[in-house]
């Protein structure tokens, strides 16, 4: 960090576009007329390339390699659908060769893996599970967690702007029926306070929790300023109506702010209170609109740095496994991030992006930032700051989930098929047979879905305190549980067995089915020399070696 | 290369960075002999807690305040015993013997009536708050008092939601046992599987471990060794028969009862004769919002015979005294009664009861009117002898010196196990 400050003069050859990052070095004023950004993701991965290779350069800090392809596929998979690659999609892929099945050549293989992967729907459905855990927790009742998270699927489905989804959530008038994003607000049960302090953890990095009950212990929140931010949810209420599959929740009380000072004054605790932005000394809101969505339109406007950079900082920490700011969601005047003005320029890029958040994902992933091996060397083994190495990243309960789903093979199986709603005596036998395979499929993820509740249920901020794993429940849930599935459905080693029949196409199969990736030699030479000495080799000793890479650190983390 | 980081920099990046496992060997050892904790000398001789939790809110008037003729104080009478003022209900005649082995609490008080947030606060000593997970008093008492390489988990739980150790770690959170004396999920091989089978398997782990460690560095493996390493050894450790009650005598039998609770109330004494720190036993359904005189009848006669017995039992084997008991739920219930026989949420007064190591027993602290309400006699609004939750979380730390005045670190925020500002109430113990 203080070796950055000797460096006066550099000239970035690519970053001419973004030679603004010249100015955390230079620590000089940012230039008003800064280029077009948010335009090309590939620049400012470019820009990124640039700027830390001549930081490494100048801290005599050897950067780990670009990663080979088999290591970033799985990577990539699972930070954007939350599994490792199945063969099939390895093989698409053509690891380590010049062009994929779809002809794109060398080059351009990653980065079309990425807007693939990004386009899909089970991108949306991972983002979707990932955020509703970041915005209310697992410990959230049943119906906020579904409501949220089937908004939050579509709109990453659609590739919404981030401003406009933080917007509906924290804005949201109506009901579930017609805006599922009510989800996010009935979630904290009508307690203003929570819904205070959670929305600007999460959207904002402060944390001015702290102050509900004294005074924040070193940052210049008082009681007072939180009480403030509180007050604009002081309409944040919801009710439910009707029964059963006719249930829905929808918000209420929100009144149209008449004039620019026209806020009720409040109870929040055991103060009253006018509602007033974070860092503000005065309170003016927008006539013509609720409270919450004067608050929600400030939060989103271009100009909230605490916004921008926020959004950045989120997207840096998960993809690289370290953020600008750590923990990732409390910035605050003794916990400056490391390059305060790449951040900013970062910060502005995401907003002049219209927000896109595709955008910021492709120049991270496409950047060497994040292409980087986690094998690392002498220079570089304690860099915690300078991203000149990959990082060992433990999966998220969510990760673990699905990859245990698709590795054993039920994804495959497809129970989602619709069946008609009739007995079971008028079923035509195709029906019938649809049928049974659906509640075997159903019966056998119920039970997996059973272990992860006896293995996570328990942790609902596991993921904010980065200490979700290490659970003793978990490893003998991985090493003891049945995870395979009942015996008349055709499982992965099922499959295995049948599709390939000599020792070593097994051997591959089992490796790319469960690592997400193809067998390297060292693996090989382990095979040779432990599976050989393996009694039986039958059936037994592939289920031996599938289950046994389930239980390698190598399957629960993101490397 | 000086990155000029200071080891709470380090902390911050490696640990708390979203999961990123530290890989500087330098920060692990400086780690593990930081957190040492089996050397720390206490100055206290209790070494266990047993945590008697009514899911719920157990209504004081039908537990341990009734008001027999009083307006409100419903059919419930009241037992006379040895202690002043300890007079708890007809339906806890062996708990009333036991008058002389426990500590009651009448003047509990908190601002939470809503189930989640009274039982954080109950089961951690600070209100909840969504940006700060709190450990439980079972994960304190873990990380506390527990040997990491104990065979058996520092905290079990008997029934119950599991609540996590939060800033803790993980390694202090609850064992949860769903379902008391019956087979434990996962703990056994799964069905074909022997110990030869299980073996191999692991030894191709390990193999992979170390090719997986080989440019990584040992770190990034040791968090998932650890913890296989403890699985293992809970697996095929003797001391797992202690959470099954097959080995113990029929005797036994006949002076616990019978029932779910019974049963915990038997595993939590062998779990701590074998020298588990914490164990937290759940006995829920006490939320009697209608039909409140019948059902609290029914729970009373469930807990009341085992409990005893558990006092009875520790006493005989010279545990009781190394053994905090704690009765507690997460508030009490009106004292009127509602238009469906029931009483409903009454955070403002409520009773805990304490039992065992260093307690100051056959005593009873704070007092209610003939309304089952605490008040001053003179100021109508001044309650008298308010214990908070927070209050008592303090006593309980100041009677088994856990580290009060250390700062732990959530994220890089510094926390306390106890809240500063809650009062030791020295009256609780001796």
């Amino acid at each position: 960090m203080l070796a950055l400050l000797a460096i006066v003069s550099l000239t970035f050859g690519a970053l001419s576009q973004y030679d603004v990052f010249a100015d955390d070095v230079k620590k000089t004023e940012a230039k008003e007329d800064e280029p077009a950004l948010g335009q090309d993701p590939r620049k400012l991965a470019d820009g990124l390339n640039d700027l830390f290779d001549q930081l490494h350069k100048e801290n005599k800090i050897k950067a780990s390699k670009v990663c080979d392809d088999d290591t970033f596929l799985r990577r990539a998979y699972l930070d954007l659908v939350g599994r490792p690659p199945l063969p099939e999609e390895i093989e698409q892929f053509n690891p380590g060769k010049s062009r994929d099945i779809w002809g794109n050549k060398k080059e351009e293989k990653r980065a079309a893996v990425i807007d693939r992967l990004l386009e899909s729907r089970e991108h949306a459905k991972h983002f979707a599970s990932m955020w509703t855990v970041i915005l209310i927790g697992r410990d959230a009742d049943g119906n906020s967690k579904r409501f949220l998270r089937q908004y939050l699927e579509q709109a990453f489905f659609e590739n919404k702007s981030w401003a406009q989804m933080t917007y509906d959530m924290v804005a949201v008038r109506g009901d579930t029926r017609e805006k599922p994003e009510v989800g996010y607000l009935m979630s904290f049960q009508n307690k203003q306070q929570d819904m205070a302090g959670i929305t600007s953890k999460v959207f904002l990095g402060k944390q001015i929790q702290c102050a509900e009950c004294h005074d924040h212990p070193y940052e210049d929140f008082s009681q007072h300023e939180f009480n403030s931010m509180a007050a604009f949810f002081q309409h944040g209420r919801t009710g439910a109506r009707g029964e059963g599959k006719d249930r829905y929740w929808f918000t209420r009380g929100d009144k149209i702010v008449k004039d620019k000072h026209d806020a009720r004054v409040v109870k929040v605790g055991r103060e009253y209170k006018f509602p007033q932005y974070i860092g503000r000394e005065s309170y003016e809101l927008t006539v013509g609109k609720t409270l919450r969505e004067s608050l929600a339109e400030w939060m989103t406007s271009p100009d909230n740095k605490y916004f921008r950079e926020m959004g950045v900082n989120r997207y840096m920490a998960y993809f690289l496994g370290m953020g600008f700011v750590t923990p990732v969601d409390d910035f605050n005047s003794l916990n400056e991030p490391s390059f305060p003005r790449v951040l900013e320029v970062m910060g502005k890029d995401f907003a002049a992006s219209g927000y896109n958040t595709r955008y910021l994902i492709r120049a991270i992933m496409n950047s060497d930032l994040y292409q980087r091996e986690t094998d690392t060397n002498r220079t570089n083994r304690d860099d915690f700051k300078f991203y000149s190495r990959g990082y060992v990243r433990k999966l998220t309960p969510e990760q673990i989930h699905r990859s245990i789903l698709h590795v054993v093979g039920i994804e495959r199986l497809n129970p989602y098929d619709p069946i008609r709603d009739v007995a079971e005596s008028k079923m035509t036998p195709e029906e019938k047979a649809a049928k049974k395979i659906r509640d075997g499929v159903n019966g056998w993820r119920g039970h997996i879905g059973n272990q992860m509740r006896i293995a996570y249920g328990a942790d609902p901020d596991m993921r904010e305190l980065g200490d979700y794993d290490g659970t003793l429940v978990q490893a003998l849930m991985l090493l003891n549980a049945h995870l395979l599935g009942p015996g008349w459905l055709t499982n992965s080693i099922d499959k295995i067995m049948e599709e390939h029949t000599s020792h070593n196409d097994r051997v591959r199969a089992i490796f790319m089915t469960v690592l997400g990736r193809r067998p390297d030699k060292t693996d090989a030479a382990i095979m040779g020399g432990i599976m050989g000495s393996w009694a039986g080799g039958g059936r037994e000793v592939y289920e031996d070696l599938f289950v046994a890479l389930m239980n390698t650190t190598e399957f629960a983390t993101n490397h | 290369m000086s990155f000029e980081l200071t080891r709470r920099d380090f902390l911050r990046a490696g640990a708390a960075a979203g999961g990123v496992i530290a890989t500087s060997s330098f920060l692990n050892r400086d780690i593990l002999a930081d957190d040492k904790k089996t050397v720390r000398a206490r100055n206290s001789k209790i070494n266990h807690v047993i945590l008697l939790y009514m899911a719920g809110g157990p209504s004081q008037m039908e537990t341990f305040d009734p008001k027999p003729g009083a307006k409100n104080g419903g059919p419930t009478k009241a037992i006379e015993t040895e202690v002043p003022g300890f007079t708890p209900s007809e339906h806890l005649p062996e708990i009333a013997k036991c008058a002389g082995d426990l500590l009651l609490i009448k003047s509990m008080h908190s601002r939470e009536g809503n189930h989640s947030r009274g039982s954080y606060l109950l089961r951690t000593g600070y209100i909840p708050n969504p940006t700060l997970k709190h450990p439980s008093l079972g994960s304190i008492v873990a990380q506390q008092l527990g040997d990491p390489d104990f065979d058996l988990p520092n905290f079990v739980k008997l029934r119950g939601a599991p609540h996590p150790a939060g800033y803790l770690g993980v390694e202090n959170n609850p064992f949860v046992i769903s379902r008391p004396g019956a087979k434990i999920e996962n703990l056994d091989y799964a069905s074909g599987v022997d110990k030869d089978r299980m073996d191999r398997r692991m030894k191709l782990v390990k193999e992979m471990e170390k090719d997986f460690a080989k440019e990584r560095g040992d770190e990034a493996v040791e968090a998932h060794k650890a913890m296989y390493d403890k699985a293992r050894r809970l697996m095929d450790s003797p001391l797992r028969k202690k959470f099954y009650l097959e080995d113990e005598p029929d005797e036994t039998r006949k002076e616990y009862g019978t029932g779910q609770f019974a049963d915990s109330c038997i595993i939590a004494r062998r779990l701590i004769e074998t020298g588990v720190p914490a164990v937290e036993i759940t006995l829920g359904g006490w939320d009697t919002h209608d039909d409140n005189f019948t059902r609290c009848k029914t729970l009373c006669t469930s807990m009341d015979k085992p409990w005893a017995a558990l006092i009875k039992d520790l006493k005989k084997r010279g545990l009781y005294d190394s053994t905090l008991v704690v009765w507690m739920g997460e508030f009490g219930r009106t004292p009127n009664i509602n238009g469906r026989d029931g009483r409903d949420h009454w955070p403002n007064n409520f009773c805990t009861v304490l039992g065992g190591g260093g307690v100051n027993m056959g005593t009873v602290i704070g007092e209610t009117d003939e309304e089952g309400v605490n008040r001053d006699a003179n100021r109508n609004h001044t309650l008298k002898d308010p214990v908070t939750p927070a209050d008592l979380y303090r006593t309980i730390g100041e009677m088994m010196d856990w580290e009060m005045n250390k700062e732990f670190e959530a994220g890089n925020r510094p926390v306390w196990l106890v809240d500063k500002e809650a009062k030791n109430i020295e009256k609780i113990y001796k």
